[in-house]
């Protein structure tokens, strides 16, 4: 396949997408693509990437409107520094931030230990209008062409 | 398992067309144990259908069950957790093995340190050969 260069990459950006289970598999098929054609970076890391995305997503969509009766929504934005060889993701609910119960294998909620476990840096900032899941990665490998 | 007992096979399709998460479940039952193949995607679409098709497998005939995640392409959080129920309904009375092998399935499953709580193994040969 041809792959289009990274520098000037316009990024990947989606607003206002409904906080639904069917948009968040959307949502992770769109951004596989992009993060696909400019990341240089090897298959595993990709996967990683793609898997974490989708984590911060799901957690939106089952977490950030509990208890609401209106739809809420979620943005995704990506962009990658060819320079510093950085990707940043961010996911923005506006909804409420839900204190995660404590981690064991066996319990429920795997998606915030699996982001940590494939995220180089992720954070989590809230508001009171809503959160932002920032998931940050360095690619140190080079991309065999395939 | 040998093609000469494939009489013997209650086969079940659990299919969903479901755009960017579509999943397929083939149920096998020889005897006491069960086998789902799981193809496509298991992510917070399609996990309840995975969950579905283990309480549709777990007879009263039937004790063992192993998930084979062969043909999994992607396995989000949902779908682990529909694996530690599914584990956690065989054990007290039979087997429980996970096939999974690659960066799509095995990695994850290992990041977040569920090969300590069930068995994984990397072909569906290799699970057959630890229950039986």
């Amino acid at each position: 396949m041809t792959r289009r260069s990274a520098v000037g990459d316009p990024g990947f950006a989606v607003q206002q997408a409904p906080a639904t289970a069917r948009a968040a598999s959307d949502l992770r098929h769109q951004f596989s693509l992009w993060a696909r054609r400019t990341l240089l970076c090897s298959n595993e890391l990709l996967g990683d990437i793609c898997l974490a995305v989708y984590e911060a997503l799901a957690n939106t969509v089952e977490h950030a409107y509990r208890g609401r009766t209106d739809l809420g929504t979620m943005d995704v934005f990506a962009s990658y520094r060819p320079a510093t060889r950085t990707l940043t993701v961010t996911v923005t609910d506006h909804g409420t931030w839900q204190t995660p119960p404590s981690h064991h294998p066996r319990h429920r909620g795997h998606g915030l230990p699996l982001i940590r476990a494939l995220c180089d840096t992720p954070t989590v900032t809230s508001t009171p209008t809503g959160t932002t899941a920032q998931l940050r990665w360095t690619l140190f490998a080079r991309r065999l062409s395939d | 398992l040998p093609a000469s007992d494939a009489d013997a096979f209650h086969v079940d399709d659990h299919s969903s067309s479901l755009g960017e998460s579509a999943m397929s479940i083939v149920s096998v039952v020889r005897g006491q144990l069960a086998i789902l193949a799981v193809e496509g995607t298991i992510d917070i679409v399609s996990a309840p259908q995975l969950s579905e098709a283990v309480h549709a497998a777990r007879t009263s005939e039937v004790r063992d069950l192993i998930i084979d995640l062969s043909a999994t392409e992607f396995l989000a959080s949902a779908g682990m957790t529909a694996l530690v129920d599914a584990y956690e309904a065989t054990t007290s009375d039979g087997q429980f093995a996970v096939v999974a092998d690659g960066p799509a399935t095995s990695r994850p499953l290992r990041l977040v340190g569920l090969d300590q709580v069930f068995t994984i193994h990397s072909t569906l040969d290799a699970a057959l050969t630890a229950l039986t």
